[in-house]
């Protein structure tokens, strides 16, 4: 506590306020003192209130319990009745409130001032934020500020983050999902019209077999395994397709360890062992489901299993196995994560899973489909608002329509008092052309700070970037971290929102221009959260922020106000922010899940059923036939949500739903975009493909009932109605349709507003239409390049150069100096930049040490023991680490979590930390070294397949690590 | 013995994710070092199943034996039977000679303070069964917050279906069965 007080500025602090004492007591416990009570909502002081929330960590979306006493967070129970986790947890969840108690949190705003922290006060910070803010926008224009924003705050928040980044005036606004599941978003959505996971975690328990590609789910998302391992009980099969063999592996009943980087071979050999030696691709579904699936099957024609071996590593044997499998299958799914979309193909990647499901004619059922499992908490919720740089919330884009749409919205709000319109916001960008332009990305946006070096290529925007803002996004998860850190300290100020200090103040090394805002956690705040099946939670608010910290709520509307269009943002409370979201987030149907449902979800937990998430209750109950967090789309206020996505065996109005058909109702060269008819159980008579409904996204309701059933959705649901009524409809209306367009569609039938098309296996618009292996830019196999290429030079792409091609041809031979695969990972103690659970006793102590993971074989060439020190050299940079002597990986790859910072090039820099902030666990970082290569559609950082070589560290070499951080080691039996 | 409740684990189930050691760890407010509960993962990256040599996590809090080699071993009587069957440490009458840690088949004593103590190993810890828990009617903390069921807590008799189902006695091999269970 001293050393805290000598570098502040001390100006009379309530120190006796739980969270400083908490900062004491945290190393012993948790355990804080009585004080008074500050509730927020108004809440009288009470004895122990158990408050419901949601994990922070993955987006499994965990519920538990905060266990409070006075306005202290005193422990944490087990929510036993809610329908996705029944109460379990892993080390993670279980010790979130050790992360809210953390002693070593940043606890006011602070700013760097020749070169010493000096701590400031909320109003000074703001000022100082704002006027930079306003100052570089008026000397620079608006995208010369880089707005990095969160998957780790509430939808609220982050909707309210994503248009503030519009009123300041820049596409330049950018998220985790970028760097996450990006590539997943593109290739689905460019496949069947929606990015999104199409089951639920529970959901995999009725798949009869189970394809986890590029996946670790026992540490990415410990508690879906559980659902993993019921399929198994109830006589399904698990196959884990991995470099290496890992926790998840060691619970399958088949186990394929493939080359990194070689995912569409080896699904494309085993279309090859389906299609070719089997025949039993589903011919009936490809025919009425599917468009062009004849140029996926002429391009699988290429992919024998001997080939596929050779690329991939996986034995002939093993392919047809794996191929038969699925077929037997009665309904099979494939699930992945980052170990699939971390590549310059990673978009490939993604359509070539939702390919193999559609070829099988799994898709769209219990049991069957495609699950995209997300990271962080509330990653989903952030991508659905769009925190990206290429589109307004709800994947509207950024065209004219799509402003108009959304100046529309805010505008007509009730929940803000600001009225605005498409000329005013275009106004406050540079140019149209500027406004519609997509914009810099979180992977990349370093390129737009940094002056010339040997890398850089144009820069597609008038000037450089030179006001960092890093709002709850960690930066050891970035790669090219040399020239993202060389970035940081070329730009005129770097501003940081977040419970901890993290990288955004220590990693650059400059004497000032940082200034650190200590934003609370989502424990000590509230709203809503989506989980990774789309379910919408709702976060109730245990305590009341701690130390100096504030919700991002509330740093929001300061910040809004204080750039001058605080009219916009001037909400009562969350709830009023989640009201405008159903107002206008139409197109993806986060209409219907107000706050009022939400939390009812939320207080009768009981009634959920874990196996397919409905309440279970009776007919004339209100929660009727309603799924558990209402998942999107919900078309409005009494609609139930969508469990399983494009599952037609049910009525639309119960959650049923089908393929959109998102580029019209033909393709460019004439063939039907829509579905063949059909006659479902569900239906007396026949259900035909349909073009989506007209208007159904930019139709709003009365603003005062957001959730209100508009014309186009009314009609689309209705058994009543067909398109073409919908568009005569609009036209009476005065809406600008000519209803002649729409006249072929005039069989009243019920439908999701999104109408009934195809799913695309020939994807006109992407760079390979049909998914083909290509080999990384830093490749093991060069003799492979000349038939798989890496992609040539996309200019102007996200506003920089990508030259995948062009690297992999200068790094055609680095195999000669760096032998081995270098792929990177997760931990389950740890969770993406490790800022919290790096800074949380429960989860450092259990893993204390920044690995890389060898092969024995290899580990005895270089007489190296776990524990011992090890470089690890990559053509970008080199990290210095700690070995771990595993039998996970083969003898050609090492494996690196990328959790890991406070070391830099083995070099440590906790001295850059404010006083009392430096984490309780250290490490080199990953992405120091992660090859320079991104993928083609969404600019994706690859970061799966990299080229290194190992080098026993000499003893003057080796970092200092703190006596605690030792002693973690010594105890966990990794060190002697 | 045979109404005695015990946490066993399922080791189908245990994916080593730690959730357990960090519910009891911040439960008991214990002291980083000790570890009242641990998972124990043998043949870490082999491929075979769980019964074949391949890679399994088992998590291990004490078993409260029928038969505990710790209670015979104590020269000071600290370490006894509670009215609920449950094996339970008197802190006062520990002296850190560690013989229960030797007896112990399982690891389940621990010595928290054994950095820091001059001489002896400092007073011995180790799982309560959350007796303080069962008394309110609650699970212990592993088991309520287990991400995938890989504890099973209940008397003998409650759960001896699921015990041979997910072959957990196999992991109580070589005469160990009759230390933890007795004659049940």
């Amino acid at each position: 506590m001293g050393q805290l007080r000598e570098s502040l500025d001390v100006e009379r602090r309530d120190f006796m306020k739980v969270g400083g004492v908490a900062a004491l007591t945290a190393g012993i416990g948790g355990r804080t003192l009585v004080q008074e009570t500050r509730s927020e909502e108004g809440d009288p002081p009470s004895e122990t209130d158990e408050v419901k929330t949601i994990c922070s960590h993955c987006a499994v979306g965990c519920g538990l319990k905060m266990v409070v006493e006075n306005d202290a967070l005193v422990g944490q129970e087990a929510w036993d009745d809610h329908p996705i986790n029944q109460g379990g947890l892993c080390s993670k969840g279980a010790s979130l409130s050790q992360t809210v108690n953390s002693e070593r949190r940043l606890k006011e705003p602070m700013k760097k001032e020749n070169g010493e922290w000096v701590r400031l006060d909320w109003d000074e910070a703001m000022a100082e934020v704002a006027d930079e803010l306003t100052r570089v926008r008026e000397e620079y224009g608006p995208d010369s500020t880089m707005w990095m924003g969160s998957a780790k705050i509430g939808n609220e928040e982050a909707y309210m983050f994503r248009k503030l980044a519009a009123f300041y005036g820049t596409n330049n606004v950018d998220h985790q999902a970028r760097i996450c599941h990006s590539t997943t978003v593109a290739g689905l959505a460019n496949t069947w019209g929606y990015g999104a996971m199409t089951q639920s975690v529970n959901d995999v328990a009725n798949a009869d077999a189970n394809l986890i590609i590029g996946h670790n789910p026992a540490e990415a998302h410990p508690v879906m395994m559980r659902y993993v391992q019921q399929a198994r009980k109830k006589g399904g099969t698990v196959i884990v397709a991995e470099p290496r063999f890992s926790k998840t592996a060691a619970h399958a009943d088949t186990f394929a360890r493939f080359r990194p980087g070689t995912d569409i071979a080896f699904i494309n050999g085993l279309l090859y062992h389906i299609v070719y030696n089997l025949e039993a691709h589903d011919e009936a579904f490809l025919e009425s489901r599917v468009y062009r699936w004849e140029e996926a099957k002429e391009t699988i024609a290429d992919y024998d299993l001997e080939t596929v071996e050779d690329i991939t590593w996986v034995p002939v044997e093993e392919l047809k196995e794996i191929a038969e499998t699925l077929v037997d299958a009665e309904v099979s799914t494939v699930q992945w994560s980052m170990g699939s979309t971390q590549h310059t193909v990673g978009t490939q990647n993604i359509r070539s899973y939702a390919i193999l499901n559609l070829a099988l004619g799994h898709t769209g059922q219990p049991g069957g489909g495609n699950n995209p499992v997300r990271g962080h908490d509330n990653v989903q919720g952030a991508t659905d608002v769009c925190i990206l740089s290429h589109n307004l919330p709800a994947y509207y884009g950024l065209g004219q329509g799509a402003w108009e749409h959304w100046s529309n919205v805010w505008d007509q709000t009730p929940s803000t008092s600001g009225s605005t319109s498409y000329e005013d916001m275009l106004e406050r960008f540079e140019s149209q052309e500027l406004m519609e332009k997509n914009g810099l990305t979180v992977s990349r946006w370093f390129e737009g700070a940094l002056d010339d070096d040997e890398r850089k290529g144009e820069l597609y925007q008038p000037e450089q970037v030179k006001a960092l803002v890093v709002w709850g996004h960690s930066l050891n998860s970035i790669s090219e971290m040399k020239r993202l850190k060389a970035a940081m300290e070329n730009v005129e100020v770097v501003i940081g929102v977040d419970p901890f200090p993290g990288l955004h103040g220590s990693l650059p090394e400059r004497e000032d221009g940082i200034i650190l805002l200590p934003a609370a956690t989502n424990h000590e705040s509230r709203g809503s959260v989506t989980a990774t099946n789309r379910s919408v939670q709702w976060r109730y608010q245990p305590v009341t922020p701690r130390h100096n910290s504030r919700r991002d709520f509330d740093i929001l509307k300061d910040l809004a106000d204080r750039l001058g269009f605080g009219e916009h943002f001037d909400y009562d409370d969350v709830e009023a922010v989640l009201r405008e979201m159903n107002l206008g987030m139409r197109s993806i149907g986060m209409i219907g899940q107000t706050p009022e449902r939400i939390k009812a979800h939320m207080e009768n937990s009981h009634m959920f059923s874990a196996e397919d998430l409905k309440a279970e209750v009776t007919d004339s109950h209100e929660l009727a036939g309603e799924y558990w967090g209402l998942p999107w789309p919900c078309w409005h206020e009494d609609h139930p949500g969508t469990p399983i996505l494009y599952r037609d065996d049910v009525h639309p109005e119960e959650g049923g739903h089908d393929f959109r058909p998102t580029w019209g109702t033909e393709g460019p060269d004439g063939e039907t975009l829509l579905r063949g008819s059909y006659e479902p159980e569900w239906w007396d008579g026949e259900i035909e493909g349909v073009p989506q409904y007209p208007l159904y996204t930019t139709v709003l309701p009365d603003p005062e009932t957001p959730a209100a059933k508009t014309l186009p959705i009314e009609y689309a649901l209705s058994e009543a109605h067909s398109v073409y009524d919908a568009a005569q409809a609009l036209a009476d209306e005065g809406y600008d349709i000519d209803p002649d367009e729409f006249a072929a569609f005039d069989n009243p039938q019920p439908d999701a507003p999104t109408g009934r098309g195809r799913a695309r296996a020939y994807a006109w618009n992407l760079p390979d239409e049909v998914p083909v292996h290509r080999e990384p830019v830093e490749t093991p196999r060069p003799d492979l390049i000349d038939d798989y290429p890496n992609y040539d030079l996309q200019e102007d792409f996200y506003r920089l150069d990508l030259d995948n091609r062009g690297h992999q041809e200068t790094f055609r031979d680095l195999v000669d100096e760096f032998p081995l695969i270098m792929t990177s990972g997760r931990q389950v103690e740890h969770q993406g930049g490790g800022y919290e659970t790096r800074n949380t006793v429960g989860t450092a102590n259990r893993s204390p040490m920044m690995y890389a993971e060898i092969n024995p074989r290899v580990a005895n060439e270089f007489a190296l023991e776990t524990g011992d020190w090890v470089w690890v050299h990559t053509e970008p940079g080199s990290m210095l680490v700690q070995a771990k002597v595993t039998e996970r990986v083969n003898d050609e790859e090492v494996f690196l979590p990328f959790h890991w910072a406070g070391i830099f090039e083995g070099e440590t820099y906790t001295d850059r930390y404010p006083d009392g902030t430096e984490p309780l666990v250290i490490g080199d970082s990953a992405n120091i070294g992660t090859s320079v290569g991104y993928d083609v559609v969404t600019n994706m950082q690859a970061t799966k397949a990299t080229l290194c070589g190992l080098e026993p560290a000499a003893e003057d070499e080796i970092p200092s690590l703190s006596e605690k951080q030792q002693a973690y080691q010594r105890q966990r039996g990794l060190t002697r | 013995m045979s109404g005695t409740p015990r946490v066993i684990p399922n080791v189908e189930a245990c994916i080593d994710c730690g959730g357990c050691e960090v519910a009891c760890m911040r439960t008991w407010e214990l002291p980083e070092s000790s570890d009242r509960i641990e998972i124990v993962t043998h043949n870490e990256g082999e491929d075979g199943g769980r019964f074949n040599d391949g890679e399994t996590s088992v998590p291990m809090p004490c078993f409260h034996c029928a038969e505990a080699p710790c209670i015979e071993v104590c020269p000071t009587d600290a370490v006894s039977r509670d009215d609920k069957g449950l094996v339970q440490l008197d802190e006062d009458k520990c002296i850190g000679c560690t013989y229960c840690a030797w007896a112990c088949p399982f690891g389940a004593p621990q010595f928290p303070e054994e950095e820091n103590s001059t001489g002896g190993a400092g007073t011995m810890d180790k799982c309560t069964l959350c007796v303080d828990r069962l008394d309110e009617g609650k699970e212990p903390a592993c088991v309520s917050e287990c991400a995938t069921d890989a504890l099973v807590f209940g008397t003998p008799e409650q759960i001896s279906s699921e015990f041979r189902e997910n072959r957990s006695e196999d992991i109580f091999s070589g005469g160990l069965d009759q230390v933890v269970f007795g004659d049940d």
